[in-house]
């Protein structure tokens, strides 16, 4: 505690809380960008950062970047249905929907909160309980990752929405978009049309601005005559007494989904803000406002995904295993420092680990003190002209993809994709799942591979590790369970009738 | 009508790329996860076929014409010297105009210049990412 | 923070263009044939991978030395990121959209060896003008600290003996550290196919540290600095290094009795058919940065090891490189 104290003391000056004020504006601008995200960022900020020869202001920049970009994304994905990165996909369903009625800004200042909550509850479990954490999450073998990612598709089903059909088409078409490149296992190229940009598979980022931005522009603009001309209504309100009563736990409960998942060396930042999704709207008592705008549904994802980060930093600090792209670039600035993380770090290095702690707490601070206020102008947004926020959308998307990949193929599969996602649109296919699909698809199929290459193809590997056969159990579970009540209940009114 | 042709366009892929699956199976462990999902495929769309019809309206004149404004954007981008700036310019005046009723050259045009300028300046000479040139004397 | 990077912008481009005007005046004479002026345009240099990454990271460092170093007769040097398939798409770019510019550089790397081999493309590095490797890395092969092996001889008996009871991690299927098991394999005498069927693949140095950590495989290879830490405090064991000569008391590969040696080096390629005048130009440039004291330095702030070969030294040695990971990948099957 007197560490983290120090720590504190450490980075308690005006210069740099001038630093963290600095990193959250840049991460929340970019961050609003799709596709450039905090990972970019901070990788092309850090030849600069090193030049200030100022590891602890270099940190807490970073972290302010880091904490602004997670928020950058939610302002857009809420606003405008477009996220940027996979991790504000789940954010967008509901928020995108409280916009349209509105209520962006308590959509928005729900995010803010709630990733504040999330990020200093988070901060406070990796002070405590990292190294115990780490040595948890590292026993994670493949066959548990596989029943691990079993679960986590059963589980998010749910989100296929309300025709079954049209779910899993949507579904299918995003395992079959992770498909798409060379196999990891054996180099062999998979439904890559002899199309050399192909080998490297279809990039998250690229799925997501077509999915989002370029199918959500095409699709208004086939629209354009029957939307009203503006946006969407003025949004005056901010959170009423209502909206906190509903959204505090969800905030709670998406740090408690967020932090272990961030933790796993092969978890994902994705997965723990579809699964506080799916799990907000199976405790809701007011299932009808879903799909029409719930702040729940926008509160526990964007804790989990804040939550996560923190959970990333347990296996980063304590066995120098970056598990994120963000992860991987703050390790690399952790090498600049001459900081080597790995198991002695907190007591070795521990001015700085405690200076980089205490930067989460201040990053958390000064984004909320921030944003809040910036909420007003943010809604503004929503008061451009439909064509010239939708041509800047188009801008964005292609610049996105473009400058960080510099490759005119991937930037044609955005816009094809875009199409795609415009006729789903107007055919009623959801598109979450097809997220979900490239996330949860190449993860499953991976993981079993390997399980089976290291069990020499015995198939009783999944059934042997306790952890597995547990989580596989749970899987099956999660399929029965909802029908669960109905068997009983026709039981009852079986016996009812024979009575 | 409309539904039922987008569902046998879906069906007709997923058969193409279940028989691409089905060419390219070698017995090794990355056949398999192919086969199943584009079997997956197969299935569901003849699902879909079935069980979903109706009409499809879409007024595809607008999305047509941004998305070949779009494509012709990135090869102008890549492939050409005009550069990002001047690229930017043109599509952004172009897409807004495509998407209003009625033209607003001086809004459009102010908007264009200074995203165009802009991002260039911000990517080039901030984040070291770098926008082709082209033309412009920037 | 802005003001800061302006602070060092302003400075650093008026020193260039300080240092171009007593360039140009002096000239610059190559060692072989007539000296042309060079660079006479902004030098674009790619890093076929994206931003962040190793590639990109000489790329840049190597822009930022090349003007520090005010080498550029006050041109300016710019970094540009093409992405994809362990850069083969940047070296298909190179080759068809840029030849004959001299003015256009590529990173370039034994990864991308590999990459031309796997994936099969029409272009390879001998389709390029190879100017000179700058850095290198050497792999390590690590097991967990409780594992019963001690010494690699150890290790390699048991593969030859029987290779499916040892299970090997590393990154992706094809890249430097598969290449490395191979080639091990091939060293010691033992079915390389075979060995690398027990090859497990992961998405990178991280996901390879869970996976020797968990016990999911038994050794490990990876860059040597990914493991450094972990060596450090003992967790695991470093059996031996891939280099010529034992690393911070780790042996190498060499030393423990197998004739093989292996660098991930890092390097720098220019178009095909440019003149010889302005391949000797590049290489000047690149010797003239090599001997640089902001070189020197960036080798020290990145702990890069100096690997310097230019000329026809570098072309003869990614001949021979690319001959020889040619040769291992199509005995695995990848090729």
């Amino acid at each position: 505690m007197s560490d983290l104290l120090g720590g504190f003391a450490d980075v308690l000056t005006v210069q740099n809380l001038l630093y963290a004020a600095i990193g959250v504006t840049i991460g929340t601008l970019v961050g609003v960008l799709p596709g450039i995200g905090p990972a970019l960022t901070i990788a092309l900020l850090l030849p600069v950062a090193l030049k200030l020869d100022d590891p602890t202001g270099t940190l807490i920049m970073f972290a302010g970047i880091y904490a602004g970009g997670m928020y950058g994304g939610s302002t857009t994905s809420i606003l405008l249905n477009t996220p940027g990165e996979s991790a504000s996909v789940a954010t967008s369903i509901e928020g995108y929907q409280m916009a349209l009625r509105g209520r962006a800004r308590a959509a928005l200042a729900t995010a803010a909160i709630g990733s504040f909550v999330a990020g200093t509850l988070s901060t406070i479990l990796l002070t405590f309980v990292a190294n115990p954490m780490a040595k948890l999450a590292v026993t994670f073998r493949a066959s548990d990752y596989f029943a691990l990612s079993v679960l986590a598709m059963v589980a998010v089903t749910a989100l296929v929405g309300s025709s079954l059909i049209r779910g899993l088409m949507s579904l299918t078409f995003g395992l079959f978009l992770g498909l798409i490149g060379i196999d990891s296992l054996t180099g062999q190229a998979r439904f890559t049309f002899g199309v050399p940009s192909l080998l490297d598979g279809v990039d998250i980022v690229v799925v997501i601005v077509g999915l989002f931005a370029i199918g959500e522009t095409l699709y208004i603009a086939s629209r354009l005559r029957e939307l009203p001309s503006q946006v969407a209504p003025l949004s005056k309100q901010g959170m009423t007494r209502d909206d906190w009563r509903r959204s505090w736990k969800p905030w709670l409960r998406g740090t408690a989904l967020g932090f272990p998942f961030g933790a796993l060396p092969s978890g994902g930042a994705e997965l723990p803000t579809f699964l506080s999704y799916l799990n907000e709207k199976r405790l809701s008592k007011r299932k009808e406002e879903w799909g029409k705008g719930a702040i729940e549904g926008v509160a526990g994802p964007e804790a989990a995904n804040n939550a996560s980060f923190s959970g990333v930093l347990v296996p980063l600090l304590t066995l120098g295993i970056p598990t994120s792209a963000t992860a991987a670039v703050m390790l690399a600035a952790f090498n600049y420092f001459d900081l080597s993380p790995g198991p002695q770090l907190f007591e070795k290095s521990s001015a700085l680990v405690w200076a980089l702690i205490a930067s989460l707490f201040i990053g958390n601070i000064m984004l909320l003190t921030l944003n809040l206020p910036m909420i007003r102008v943010w809604v503004k947004v929503l008061q451009i002209p439909r064509p010239v926020l939708y041509s800047g959308i188009l801008v964005f998307a292609t610049l996105g993809v473009y400058a960080v990949s510099g490759n005119i193929i991937d930037v044609l599969i955005a816009y094809a994709i875009g199409i795609i996602a415009m006729f789903m649109r107007h055919l009623e296919f959801p598109v979450a799942p097809v997220i979900l699909g490239v996330i949860l698809g190449p993860m499953m199929e991976t993981q079993f591979r390997r399980a089976m290459l290291l069990a020499d193809n015995d198939l009783s590997v999944f059934v042997t590790r306790p952890l597995t056969l547990t989580l596989l159990l749970l899987a099956v579970a999660a399929i029965g369970l909802p029908h669960l009540p109905k068997l009983f209940k026709r039981n009852r009114l079986a016996l009812g009738e024979d009575d | 009508m409309g539904v039922r042709i987008a569902g046998a366009v879906v069906l007709a892929v997923g058969i193409g790329l279940f028989v691409q699956a089905l060419t390219g199976a070698n017995g090794s462990g990355a056949s398999y996860a192919p086969l199943l999902i584009t079997g997956m495929w197969v299935v569901v769309a003849t699902l879909y076929l079935v069980k979903h019809s109706g009409p499809l309206q879409v007024r595809w004149r607008t999305p047509l014409l941004l998305l070949g404004v779009l494509v012709a954007y990135a090869v102008v981008l890549k492939y050409t010297v005009v550069g990002y700036v001047l690229a930017t310019f043109v599509f952004f005046v172009v897409a807004a105009r495509l998407m209003s009723t009625k033209p607003h050259w001086i809004r459009d045009l102010s908007v264009a210049i200074g995203l165009s300028l802009g991002i260039y300046l911000v990517f080039t000479k901030l984040l070291g990412i770098s926008l082709p040139a082209g033309v412009l004397p920037i | 923070m802005l003001r800061r990077i302006f602070i060092g912008v302003i400075p650093a481009v008026l020193l260039a263009a300080a240092g171009c005007a007593e360039q140009s005046v002096g000239g610059d004479t190559a060692s072989t044939g007539q000296a042309i002026a060079y660079p006479t345009k902004t030098v674009n240099i790619m890093a076929p991978a994206g931003a962040g990454g190793g590639w990109d990271t000489t790329a840049r460092s190597l822009q930022k030395a090349l003007q520090d170093a005010n080498l550029l007769n006050g041109q300016s040097a710019e970094v540009r990121n093409v992405t994809g398939a362990a850069g083969t798409i940047g070296l298909a770019e190179l080759v068809s959209s840029h030849a004959k510019n001299p003015h256009q550089l590529m990173v370039t790397g034994l990864v991308m060896v590999g990459g031309v081999v796997t994936n099969k493309t029409p272009v390879s590095l001998a389709d390029t003008t190879p100017i000179a490797t700058l850095t290198a890395e050497s792999e390590v092969i690590v097991v967990r600290s409780d594992s019963k092996y001690t010494s690699l001889k150890q290790l390699v008996d048991d593969v030859k003996a029987n290779p499916a009871s040892v299970k090997w991690g590393g990154g992706s299927a094809g890249g430097t550290d598969q290449i490395l098991v191979g080639l091990l394999a091939k060293a010691a005498g033992a079915d390389a196919k075979a060995v690398a069927k027990q090859y497990v693949a992961y998405s990178g140095g991280g996901e390879t540290k869970a996976g020797l950590l968990s016990g999911d495989v038994s050794v490990a290879v990876s860059g040597t600095s990914e493991f450094a830490d972990l060596i450090k405090a003992g967790t695991v064991r470093a059996l031996a290094v891939s280099s010529a000569k034992a690393e911070d008391g780790v042996p190498s590969i060499k030393e423990s009795g197998y004739d093989l040696e292996l660098m991930n080096w890092r390097g720098i390629v220019a178009p095909p058919g440019i003149t010889d005048a302005e391949r000797a130009a590049v290489i000047a440039l690149l010797d003239k940065l090599h001997a640089s004291p902001a070189w020197q330095q960036t080798l020290k702030d990145k702990k890069w090891q100096d690997f310097y070969k230019s000329g026809d030294a570098a072309k003869s040695y990614f001949d021979s490189e690319s001959t020889r990971i040619k040769g291992v990948l199509t005995e695995i099957g990848l090729g």
